[in-house]
């Protein structure tokens, strides 16, 4: 009642996984629950450098949204989950874009690293697919109807600093 | 799982306490919940100090709801302390302010607030935001051990989180190679 003739923004979650089953998981976790539209996937680092950088094929941000969200596995080729957040955090048109680190890796260490490089939140994937696709919709009820982000993104991302060196061997 | 459920609500309006506790006993967590009225109390609580020494009394908190305009030390500045914590580096906190400025936003996320929320107008909502963000934060997200109150509290140290960046990193370093050796790969070039 109180959202009528208010004007929704569409919100939308960049989910970086290089296993493309969990991508499929997460894919139809969102579709069931009527998101299906908000979600992109990439499934490296650098490709959500592309992404997040609006460059190469994702230079269109009609088609390719700036996040309210960005979910990410630490499981990640060429380019470490934790630097890329590092780098997310020191990009101003990102800085304040919430990421929270869904992985099937518990490892205490990582959450600490996690934490310390300013991720938001982190999460135990869920083995079971049920239990999955619950862990998603509480993420949604929580990231994209609840909490408030940063509104104001420029639209000009030319200046973000340079991107951290990827060893590609890993 | 449980190791704690303790909720720390740092507030200094009594009808803000009031809607949160009526929204936490619809879920279950009345008992579990804290209340402290200015940015001062709210760090001699996560301190453990003064009438805040006894941890069963006062047990730490697992999730901290925070208010931004606070009197004595601001939600601002609880936050940049609690931040500077080298224990409570993953402990989750999210604001919780009638401001939509994006000043205000902004300093939040930038001093390490985990999440920020608007305080809704009506009842209902009020009840599925409070109990929705309680439970996220409570069973979904990853918890760890806080400081235990037997152990002495780290003093103050500049930046604590950037010195442990290089240890961690060798440790995780160590891990990774430590998995290859189990894979049975070579690990050629770490």
């Amino acid at each position: 009642m109180e959202a009528k003739g208010r004007v929704r923004v569409m919100r939308f979650v960049l989910y970086v996984d290089q296993k493309n089953s969990d991508a499929l998981l997460i894919h139809r976790a969102f579709e069931r629950y009527g998101f299906g539209p908000h979600l992109q996937v990439v499934s490296s680092g650098p490709e959500a450098m592309a992404y997040l950088a609006g460059t190469d094929k994702y230079n269109d941000r009609i088609l390719f949204p700036l996040p309210s969200l960005i979910i990410l596995e630490t499981n990640l080729v060429g380019l470490s989950a934790f630097d890329l957040v590092k780098w997310i955090r020191s990009c101003p048109p990102l800085a304040r874009i919430p990421i929270v680190i869904f992985t099937a890796w518990e490892l205490p260490s990582d959450l600490e690293l996690a934490y310390s490089v300013g991720a938001n939140s982190y999460i135990l994937k869920s083995t079971d697919a049920q239990e999955f696709e619950q862990q998603v919709r509480q993420m949604i009820d929580f990231w994209l109807k609840m909490n408030v982000t940063v509104g104001k993104v420029p639209v000009g991302l030319e200046k973000l600093p340079p991107a951290p060196r990827t060893n590609g061997q890993n | 799982m449980e190791s704690s459920q303790t909720i720390l609500y740092v507030e200094d309006n009594d009808g803000d306490v009031l809607f949160m506790q009526q929204a936490m006993k619809k879920i279950g967590l009345q008992n579990v919940l804290q209340v402290v009225s200015d940015g001062d109390e709210a760090i001699a609580y996560l301190d453990g100090k003064g009438k805040y020494s006894d941890r069963r009394k006062h047990p730490f908190p697992a999730l901290i709801f925070l208010d931004l305009s606070l009197p004595v030390i601001t939600g601002f500045g609880v936050l940049q302390w609690i931040r500077k914590q080298h224990s409570m580096l993953a402990l989750p906190v999210v604001v919780l302010s009638g401001s939509r400025m994006e000043f205000d936003l902004n300093n939040a996320y930038r001093l390490g607030a985990n999440a920020y929320l608007i305080k809704p107008s009506t009842g209902e909502d009020r009840d599925n935001l409070l109990g929705t963000t309680a439970k996220y934060w409570l069973s979904l997200n990853l918890q760890v051990q806080g400081p235990r109150s037997d152990e002495p509290q780290q003093p103050n140290e500049e930046d604590s989180s950037r010195n442990r960046m290089v240890p961690l990193a060798e440790s995780l370093l160590a891990i990774a190679q430590k998995s290859l050796n189990l894979a049975g790969l070579q690990p050629s070039n770490l």
